[in-house]
């Protein structure tokens, strides 16, 4: 066994660096640069975590490496360096080469290459604290958060008014629809604004699509930066019935989520199924 | 800090965010409020007042045109380009951030917010426009 340890699949090709890179290593990795360059794999990573250092003499191969690469428009990242190691390279004029990434979800993302999330339940805290937030910030109600379940039938209250936007990403598409029976999402609205309105109007309908709106602006952040999912920009429809049926007619599962309030029960409906047909965890 | 005589343009598509946002200023002792549900017809309150104009708290996504589009044409007048202007999202994303800053956004608020963060941020966005001015 090399030096060099390679890990690979279709799209890419890990190879592990040894704690010290030296003359001594050139010509191993010139030999198995070359074998490289005859992989299906687009992405090429020098994996350095372990690699304190590089002598002057052992830069040239991966230059080469790079070079060759390139010329069959294939692309070379760096991960793992350390910050020793990184201001050679810099000092060196070498950035360009090694192409340094934090991690290989960055160089996918560098590289173009799809990373779709599969799904799993943390997705759905995200919704509950933005509910939570949304509902005692902006709309002045306290709210407690009950626990989250699978739905198999409907609700034990009628649907009044509810607002949905669709989730799609590359992993998973599928749907969040809030859900609130008509008076407490009246006696929601009068208690904020001190009015007395006795029914839905398209007022109500409008702030029931800027709760949502909210509540999905929020937990987006949180499912994108920290999780790493890729939600877009969506925009809501509001519904309005005196008994809403929610039916969804996706593949997946669906959560409910249900809160109370002060105010009266209310819940979040979210639906998804992974691209592909596997379940949600 | 901003006058309670200050004259303020409000702008969202959704009334009712209008309303909270109207109903948190009055709660701070502003009168002057007027509204508008888009970046096209903000433009034109903006030109025809009821009021001089001294600040604007505007929504960023918006149809027809948005808070950011809005900005954007305050700022290209000589008249409004020092007009203290604060856009409001749902999404808090360093991308959004940075287009904003770039476009010379004097402050930016993530819903949800309460009354009391609404006055925070009036008070860095004086303190912005008003540098070496005691806030209140």
């Amino acid at each position: 066994m090399g030096n060099f340890q390679i890990e690979k699949d279709k799209e890419i090709v890990v190879i592990k660096c040894p704690t010290e890179i030296a003359t001594a290593n050139v010509e191993e990795f010139a030999d198995l640069s070359k074998s490289l360059l005859l992989e299906q794999a687009k992405v090429f990573i020098l994996d350095f975590g372990s690699t304190l250092g590089i002598s002057p003499q052992a830069f040239q191969p991966f230059l080469v490496f790079k070079k060759e690469l390139k010329g069959i428009q294939k692309m070379l990242f760096s991960i793992g360096l350390k910050e020793d190691l990184l201001n050679d390279i810099k000092n060196r004029g070498l950035e360009a080469i090694f192409s340094p990434e934090k991690n290989i979800d960055t160089v996918k993302k560098a590289a173009g290459l799809r990373t779709a999330k599969k799904l799993d339940v943390s997705f759905i805290n995200p919704f509950i604290v933005a509910t939570k937030t949304a509902l005692e910030v902006q709309a002045d109600t306290e709210v407690s958060v009950l626990k989250p379940y699978v739905k198999k039938e409907a609700l034990p209250y009628d649907i009044g008014i509810a607002g949905v936007i669709s989730l799609i990403t590359d992993g998973f598409t599928g749907s969040i629809t809030l859900c609130f029976p008509t008076q407490t999402f009246l006696d929601i609205y009068n208690k904020m604004f001190e009015e007395d309105n006795k029914e839905i109007n398209e007022e109500l309908e409008d702030f029931a699509g800027e709760l949502l709106n909210i509540i999905y602006g929020q937990a987006k952040v949180i499912l994108n930066d920290e999780l790493g999912h890729e939600l877009q920009k969506a925009l809501p429809a509001v519904l309005t019935s005196e008994k809403l049926k929610i039916r969804h007619t996706g593949q997946g599962p669906v959560f409910v989520l249900p809160f109370d309030s002060q105010l009266g029960k209310f819940h979040i409906e979210i639906e998804m199924a992974s691209n592909g047909q596997q379940q949600a965890a | 800090m901003f006058a309670n005589s200050t004259g303020i343009l409000v702008v969202d598509d959704m009334k009712t965010m209008r309303k909270i946002v109207s109903k948190s200023l009055r709660s701070m002792g502003f009168e002057k409020i007027t509204e508008a549900e888009d970046g096209q017809k903000a433009w034109v309150l903006l030109n025809e007042p009821p009021f001089p104009i001294e600040l604007v708290i505007s929504d960023w996504n918006m149809p027809n045109s948005s808070g950011l589009d809005f900005l954007k044409r305050v700022r290209a007048s000589e008249q409004y380009k020092t007009l203290p202007f604060m856009l409001l999202t749902a999404e808090n994303e360093a991308e959004q951030v940075k287009e904003a800053v770039v476009a010379g956004v004097s402050n930016y608020m993530v819903k949800p917010f309460t009354p009391a963060t609404l006055g925070e941020k009036l008070k860095a966005v004086w303190a912005k426009h008003n540098p070496g001015a005691a806030a209140a």
